[in-house]
This record gives C-alpha cells, sequence and structure tokens, in this order.
C-alpha cells in the first residue's frame, strides 16, 4: 500500500518536476514571475486534444500529428507572449511586482479564451494504448507508465542539457544580460530558446494529464503555484534542487490526502511555502544587500 | 431601473474595495493578494451572524469589523518581515489558505454549497429591504468610506504611510516606524474590505466562495492598476471601468454564455496594455517602480 | 573680510565618545577597536580610504549595525537603544550618501514628515486629540516654510522631491534633519556628485548649523573643502580612528593613535581653532581663513 502511494507520488512528483523546471528556467532567464506557465499548462492539453480528435482512428497518427502541432503552437504562443508582454514590462524596469501582474494578465486571457473555444468542462483522453504493468503489489497504470517515461527522459535530457558548455551562455545571461551580451553571448536568444523548453516542459505536462484525469482550463493555476513552490524552496538558481523539492511537495501533498483529505493539498502546501519563506529569505533573492540598498 | 440599481449597488462595492487596495498598493506601496480573502471574510462572517446565529444587523457589522482586523494580523507580520516579492508571494498563499478554508470547512462555512438566506439590513427598525432600499444602504456606505478617504488624504497620516511606500530608511531616519504605519494600512485595508463583504452578502443573500477566489484578488488589483494608484479619482474610475464594462460588451451583442468569459479576456488585454503603456492606469499619481 | 572669534576648545564638552569599536563582516575586520571623541559644537570630518569603515560606523552610530565589541556614548550616556528610529529620536540623525528623501512626495511634504514627534504620527492621537493634530500641523508648516529658506528651497516647497536636482535633494535632507530637531548630525559625502556653487551653499548651512549648537561629524572625499571647514579631521585607516589636525600656518601637526581604552589619555593634541563667524557672509574659498586658524597647546 505505502509502495504504491510512494509511487504514485514519484510519478506525479515528476510530472511537477517538469512543471517546476520549465517555471525556473523561465523565471532566471526572463526575471518575470511567470504565473502564466499554468495558461502553457492548459493551452498545451487543449491543443493536443482537438488535433487528437481531429485525426480520427489511427492511433500513432494523431498522436505524432498532435505532438508536433502542440509543439509548435505552443512555441508560438511563447514567443509571442515574449515579444508583446514581457519585453516591453522590462523595458520599463519595472518592479517584480508589476510583472507579476502583466503575467496574470496573460494568464486570464489564455485560460478564457479556451474556456470560450472548449467551455469549461473537463476534457480527458481515454484510450487504453497500454495495460497495467503489475510489479508485485504495485500497479503501474497506463498513463502513469506514460508520465514515468516521459518525465524521466525529458529531465534526462535537461540534466544532460546542464552539464553542456551551451548551458554555461545560459547562466551567464542568468546573471546579467547586460554583460552577458558584452561577453557576445546573445542573450535575446537564449532568452527565447529557455523560454521557448520552459513553456515545451509545462505543455507536456499538461498533455500527459489529459492521458490521466484529465483537466478544466482551471487546472493550471494550482500547478504552477505548486511549482513555483518547488522553485521558491529548492532554489530558484538550482534545478537540481528545484526537481528534489517538486518531489517533497508531492509527498507533502499525498501525505496530505492521505492524513486529511484530498481538498487541503493546496492550502498544506501554501503553509509549507510560508514557513519555508520564515526560515530562510534567500532562493529568489539570494544576496546580501548593503544597509543603504534597502 | 432595477437594472440600474444593481449597476450601482456593485459600482458601491467595488469602489469600496478599490479604495481598500489603493490604501495598500497606492499609499504604502504594499502589494497584496490577498484582498479578496478579506472580502471573503467580512461576507462569511456577516453570513453566518445574521443566519446561523440571528444577530442584529449593527452587532453583526461590529464583529465583522474587529475580526478582519484580527484577520489581518498574518499579513501585518508579512509586510514586515518580507520584502516585495516574497511578500507579494506570502499574500498570494494566504489567499490560497484562507479560500480554501471557505471551500472545505463545511461544517462551519458550508463549503461549495454555500450560504442562503441572508436578510437584508435592519439598522435602527429601518429596514432596507427592497432594492431601492438597499441601493439607498449601499450608497451610504460608499459614501461613509469615501469620505474617509477624503479625511486621510488631508491629515498628517497619509503622509507617513506613502513615507512606507516611497523610502522606508528615511522614514527610519528620521525616527518612524514603518512597522506601524504598515500595521495602520493593512488593518484600516482589511476592515474596509470586510465591509464590502457585508454589502455583497447582504445584498445577493446568498454566498459561496467562489467569489471570493484568487481570480478575485487579481480582479481588485487591476482595478486600481486601470483606474490609477494613489488617488481617490484612480479607484473611483476603476471600478468603473469594471461595472460598466460588460454593459459596453452588450452593446455589441455577446451571447451569454460567453458574456463572461470575454469579459474576462477585454479585461485582460486592457490590463496588460496598461502596464506597459499606462503605467499611471487613468488617474493615478504613482506608479511601481 | 570679517575678523574672526577663537573660542577655546578645551572647554567643549564630549557629545559622542566611541570605545573600542569592533566589527566584521564575514572575517574581515573592519572596525578594530577604534576610538574616537567628537567635542560638542563642532564639524569633524572623517577621511580614509574606500571600505575603511567610515561607512561602517556611520551605521553603527546610527544604529543600523552593531558593533560586535565596543560601546558608544552619546552625551556621557550609553547609546541603549539599538533601532534606528529610537536613536533617531535621541538627536542623531543621518544623511545619507545618495539622499534618502521620499521622492513621491512634495519637499513641503518630506520636511513635515521628518518632523519630530508630531502628533499627528500616533493614530490614537486622531481620536483622543484631533485638534492638537491640527494645531501642530500648522505650527510645524511654518516651521517648515522657514527651513525651507534656510535651505534655500522656498520656490520648491509644493514641488515633487523627486524633481529636484541631485544637490537639492542633499540640502532637502539636511533640511529634514533640522525638522527632526538633530543635535548629532552624520552626514555621508555632503560634497559628492555637486557643482561648487552648491558645495559653497552646503557648507554655509553647515555652518550656520553648527552656530547654532550642532555637531556635524561628515564622511568626505572632498578634503580640501572639508578641512576648510572642519574643527577637527579624523583617519579611519586600518580599522582605527586617528585624529589628525594640520594647519596651515604653523605646518606642526601631531598624530596620535588611540589604541586601546587603557591606554588612552586626555588628547594632547593641537587643534584648528574653532571658528565662530559673525552674521555676515563668510567666504569659504578665501584662503585668509586658514590663516586665522590659531594653535593653542
Amino acid at each position: 500500500m505505502f509502495l504504491q502511494l510512494a509511487f504514485n507520488a514519484l510519478v506525479s512528483g515528476l510530472l511537477l518536476a517538469m512543471v517546476a523546471t520549465g517555471f525556473s528556467l523561465i523565471y532566471n532567464t526572463t526575471k518575470v514571475f511567470h504565473i502564466a506557465h499554468g495558461g502553457y499548462y492548459v493551452a498545451a492539453a487543449y491543443t493536443f486534444y482537438s488535433i487528437y480528435q481531429l485525426f480520427g482512428t489511427h492511433q500513432s497518427m494523431r498522436v505524432i500529428m498532435a505532438t508536433l502541432i502542440t509543439f509548435v503552437v505552443i512555441a508560438i504562443l511563447a514567443v509571442l507572449v515574449e515579444l508583446f508582454v514581457y519585453r516591453p514590462v522590462a523595458r520599463k524596469q519595472s518592479e517584480q511586482g508589476i510583472t507579476l501582474i502583466s503575467s496574470m494578465g496573460v494568464y486570464l486571457f489564455i485560460v478564457n479564451t479556451i474556456a470560450l473555444m472548449f467551455g469549461n468542462g473537463n476534457i480527458i483522453i481515454d484510450s487504453a494504448f497500454s495495460d497495467s504493468i503489475h510489479l508485485g503489489s504495485l500497479i503501474m497504470a497506463p498513463s502513469q507508465q506514460l508520465q514515468l517515461v516521459t518525465g524521466l527522459i525529458s529531465l534526462l535530457m535537461l540534466v544532460i542539457f546542464l552539464k553542456s558548455k551551451w548551458f554555461l551562455s545560459v547562466r551567464a545571461t542568468m546573471g546579467n544580460q547586460q554583460v552577458a551580451s558584452v561577453l557576445g553571448v546573445n542573450a535575446g536568444l537564449i532568452r527565447m530558446v529557455s523560454i521557448i523548453s520552459g513553456s515545451i516542459l509545462a505543455g507536456f505536462s499538461g498533455v500527459l494529464m489529459l492521458f490521466d484525469t484529465g483537466l478544466d482550463p482551471q487546472a493550471g493555476m494550482s500547478v504552477t503555484l505548486s511549482a513555483a513552490v518547488a522553485v521558491i524552496i529548492g532554489g530558484s538558481t538550482s534545478l537540481e534542487g528545484t526537481i528534489i523539492a517538486a518531489l517533497v511537495i508531492v509527498a507533502l501533498q499525498t501525505l496530505t490526502g492521505w492524513w486529511l483529505s484530498n481538498e487541503w493539498k493546496e492550502a498544506v502546501t501554501f503553509a509549507f511555502l510560508i514557513l519555508v519563506f520564515f526560515w530562510r529569505t534567500e532562493g529568489i533573492v539570494s544576496y546580501k544587500m548593503r544597509v543603504e540598498q534597502q | 431601473m432595477n437594472y440600474l440599481l444593481h449597476i450601482f449597488v456593485m459600482l458601491e462595492i467595488y469602489i469600496i474595495l478599490g479604495l481598500a487596495m489603493n490604501l495598500l498598493a497606492g499609499y504604502s506601496g504594499l502589494l497584496s493578494l490577498a484582498q479578496a480573502a478579506f472580502y471573503g471574510t467580512g461576507a462569511y462572517i456577516t453570513a453566518m451572524l445574521l443566519v446561523n446565529f440571528g444577530y442584529s444587523f449593527p452587532a453583526t457589522f461590529s464583529i465583522v469589523v474587529l475580526v478582519s482586523l484580527l484577520a489581518c494580523i498574518p499579513i501585518i507580520v508579512f509586510a514586515i518581515r518580507f520584502r516585495d516579492l516574497f511578500f507579494i508571494l506570502a499574500t498570494l498563499a494566504w489567499q490560497v489558505i484562507v479560500y480554501s478554508v471557505l471551500y472545505n470547512w463545511v461544517s462551519v462555512t458550508n463549503g461549495p454549497y454555500g450560504i442562503s438566506g441572508i436578510p437584508k439590513p435592519v439598522v435602527f427598525g429601518y429596514s432596507f429591504e427592497s432594492l431601492h432600499q438597499f441601493a439607498l444602504f449601499a450608497g451610504l456606505v460608499c459614501l461613509s468610506v469615501l469620505f474617509f478617504f477624503y479625511a486621510l488624504n488631508r491629515s498628517p497620516l497619509v503622509r507617513y504611510l506613502q513615507g512606507v511606500r516611497d523610502d522606508q530608511l528615511a522614514m527610519l531616519t528620521f525616527g518612524k516606524s514603518p512597522s506601524y504605519y504598515k500595521a495602520i494600512a493593512i488593518g484600516i485595508s482589511s476592515a474596509i474590505s470586510a465591509i464590502a463583504g457585508v454589502l455583497y452578502a447582504t445584498y445577493f443573500s446568498f454566498i459561496d466562495p467562489s467569489s471570493f477566489s484568487i481570480n478575485e484578488s487579481i480582479l481588485i488589483i487591476s482595478i486600481v492598476l486601470i483606474g490609477g494608484l494613489g488617488t481617490i479619482r484612480g479607484s473611483v474610475a476603476g471600478a468603473f471601468f469594471y461595472v460598466l464594462l460588460p454593459e459596453l460588451l452588450k452593446l455589441f451583442n455577446v451571447p451569454d454564455s460567453s458574456a463572461s468569459n470575454i469579459r474576462m479576456m477585454v479585461y485582460a488585454f486592457i490590463l496588460i496594455l496598461m502596464v506597459i503603456y499606462r503605467p499611471y492606469g487613468f488617474f493615478g499619481n504613482y506608479r511601481f517602480e | 573680510m570679517d575678523f574672526l572669534e577663537i573660542t577655546d576648545l578645551s572647554e567643549m564638552e564630549t557629545i559622542l565618545e566611541i570605545k573600542g569599536v569592533t566589527k566584521s563582516f564575514d572575517g574581515l575586520v573592519v572596525l578594530d577597536k577604534a576610538c574616537c571623541s567628537v567635542q560638542e559644537g563642532t564639524i569633524s570630518a572623517f577621511f580614509g580610504e574606500n571600505g575603511s569603515g567610515k561607512t561602517t560606523l556611520f551605521h553603527i552610530i546610527s544604529g543600523f549595525m552593531k558593533a560586535d565589541v565596543g560601546e558608544i556614548f552619546y552625551k556621557q550616556l550609553p547609546l541603549a537603544h539599538s533601532t534606528p528610529a529610537g536613536i533617531a529620536h535621541l538627536g542623531i540623525g543621518r544623511v545619507w550618501q545618495n539622499p534618502r528623501i521620499c521622492k513621491n512626495l512634495s519637499v513641503l511634504d518630506n520636511l513635515m514628515l521628518a518632523s519630530r514627534n508630531h502628533p499627528g504620527e500616533f493614530l490614537l492621537n486622531y481620536f483622543l486629540h484631533p485638534f492638537r493634530i491640527d494645531q501642530e500641523e500648522k505650527m510645524r508648516r511654518k516651521i517648515a516654510e522657514e527651513t525651507a529658506e534656510q535651505i534655500a528651497l522656498s520656490e520648491y516647497l509644493l514641488d515633487s522631491a523627486g524633481a529636484l536636482s541631485f544637490g537639492q535633494q542633499k540640502l532637502l535632507s539636511i533640511g529634514m534633519l533640522l525638522m527632526n530637531e538633530a543635535t548629532l548630525l552624520l552626514l555621508d559625502e555632503p560634497f559628492a556628485g555637486v557643482n561648487a556653487k552648491m558645495i559653497e551653499r552646503i557648507s554655509e548651512v553647515m555652518i550656520k548649523l553648527k552656530v547654532n549648537g550642532k555637531t556635524i561629524m561628515m564622511i568626505e572625499h572632498n578634503r580640501a573643502t572639508a578641512k576648510i571647514i572642519s574643527d577637527t579631521q579624523f583617519f579611519v585607516t586600518k580599522g582605527k580612528v586617528i585624529e589628525e589636525s594640520i594647519t596651515k600656518v604653523h605646518e606642526v601637526s601631531r598624530i596620535r593613535a588611540n589604541d586601546t581604552i587603557e591606554e588612552r589619555q586626555p588628547p594632547i593634541v593641537m587643534r584648528a581653532g574653532q571658528l565662530k563667524p559673525r552674521a555676515s557672509h563668510v567666504n569659504l574659498f578665501d584662503h585668509d581663513i586658514a590663516a586665522i586658524n590659531g594653535v593653542f597647546l
């Protein structure tokens, strides 16, 4: 029983880790608290769903087409938002609160567009593409198998990418864009690539949820907020920390579901966040400031 | 005519909410995402006291104000201990927690089923039963709040609140405590938001948690951002904009089912435009920078 | 050129005494048992390289930092207050390198904000003594207007403080200190980043303050100007404060290093005489001033 719970938590944790690392990538390069991340989560799911339905019966065909088109749509969406919202706001050197508000505007816009087109109900993909695998007392549902595989692959790719040379440029850009550009790093390009990758990570997490319990237009918000908590706790500059934090959070949520009830998961996550704030004031802001800079 | 009165009441409620938010964000520089939590607390306490316990309206009103002053203590702690983004996120967390409580503590709040049968206000034997009478009541309450803010603007106190926004270090240098003024701003703001909640509960006679979610908090902030921070005119303008926008959309013959979605889309779009191109909003004299 | 009187410094009282203050950051020792003594009604200048600890010393005096070891005595009483606001109430005021003023408020509002112990500061008073608040407000507004005259910002009274030039903002912060009735003023680089005319103006204000009995301690890199108007000069180096006076006439100087509390003896130092200008305008760039500096043992 416990094993099953732990396994479920692990798989969900991987999903959250995907969203969280995506969020972290975007936050680090744009310094925007990208609450619209949740918008990409649902947008990808709904795009995938529509294309999937469109292509009727041929199984592999519809999956491939849906994947590709979702990929493209999310990338385009990310680019548009970056160009027309985040860059102009950054130019005005706004405080972080204002960038957060602008991101919320984006979120509201995306979610309401989706609700307009698809209604507010739940969408889900029910195809049985494989059987459950039984490992002793452990049951791996088909959706979980998919999530496990996808999750591991994407995170693995991310980790490999982290060790690469190119990532050095990314880290430089994360630190200080102006300095990085002076050193010949194409800050704009890196920003764009990071944003697209981050959004795709979130998007595919949403798609995976399609095959699981499905989602509705509002589903993105709570996932994003949990992911944000993971980023803050794990340390925004540490992707490994974020992944571990995501697993911790899901473990916490699963325990809550086990001891209290499912509905309190969110509240517990946030109470945890506040506690972490009290214990450590680093994370997103991680330097000691001189007295005058208060 | 009834419809106009309905709009009027909504206007009063949102003007009050806007002014409360302006006190925090516009005067004191505290961008709190928990306003809907206080709005909701006010509405729920009103509902529970009037419906479940049969308290009189004046007693209920007083208790609501007192409870809101207690309920805002966590936010005060956040404001003193956390800076900038941390504060905003802490208020976000608080908002989610309060919503969760309203939604899940079914034994007390009736959860998603809400509380119904909330009576109209009765003050000194005079009952504001009809729509006309309630509109009068709402108008009086709103007027009092406006009057309060006009008085505040002309008093020395507003300087110290604005000092918290502009330069806390300067305040310390001259012997004033920023924490004290943060507490004052947050306390007054949550009490006033709770008053808006009282109006909401007694007007609609039925409340449920969905009106007090994080979305509502975002909306309240948008109202003052679009209307303009730092001025009374700004908050009022923002409230007008938010309440009258759907009416404008009706001119375009938008079907009812999509109306709320389209309204939110237009609103979000304008919010983004404002943030980028008009950070002072319509009538603001302060922008975050 | 007016004749200037010279007063005997030895009668002055010590307003600030720094004893054995040590402060380190992450293992780097910034102040090492520093000792210093400042006389009331004088202008002292603190010189030293960047990072030598001058600003840290000011932070500690004004309460924004706590010393690891050592004590500070203000008017012979230990500075028990640890909060900056508390220290401000004692009469120690601070002007920051970058003028900390409220940029979105008017000049008048800034001055009124700095006013000390205004009943309007406390919420309770609005219920208990509303009329007193109104009275005080009117009274203090007059004082603010006078102060604005002193710092030559009368025309800008209702303008937003953010619209002032850098030098004017510096003057405003000094004006705010006046409104706050500070008796010991800590000025962090008052002459930095402003033109000659403004330097003159700021110096005039500083001398006027001294005439009115205020004590000024300033950190400055502009040694020439600082030396002209200051009575005492200190060097902060290697974590210690060294008192030094050089006069132009006699070219005699004796540097005394204040090492430990036990070794401390009453200073036998030559000091520049305290200048007490008459009411009329003193031209600070007149080199004759230096010639009149007295020396006495």
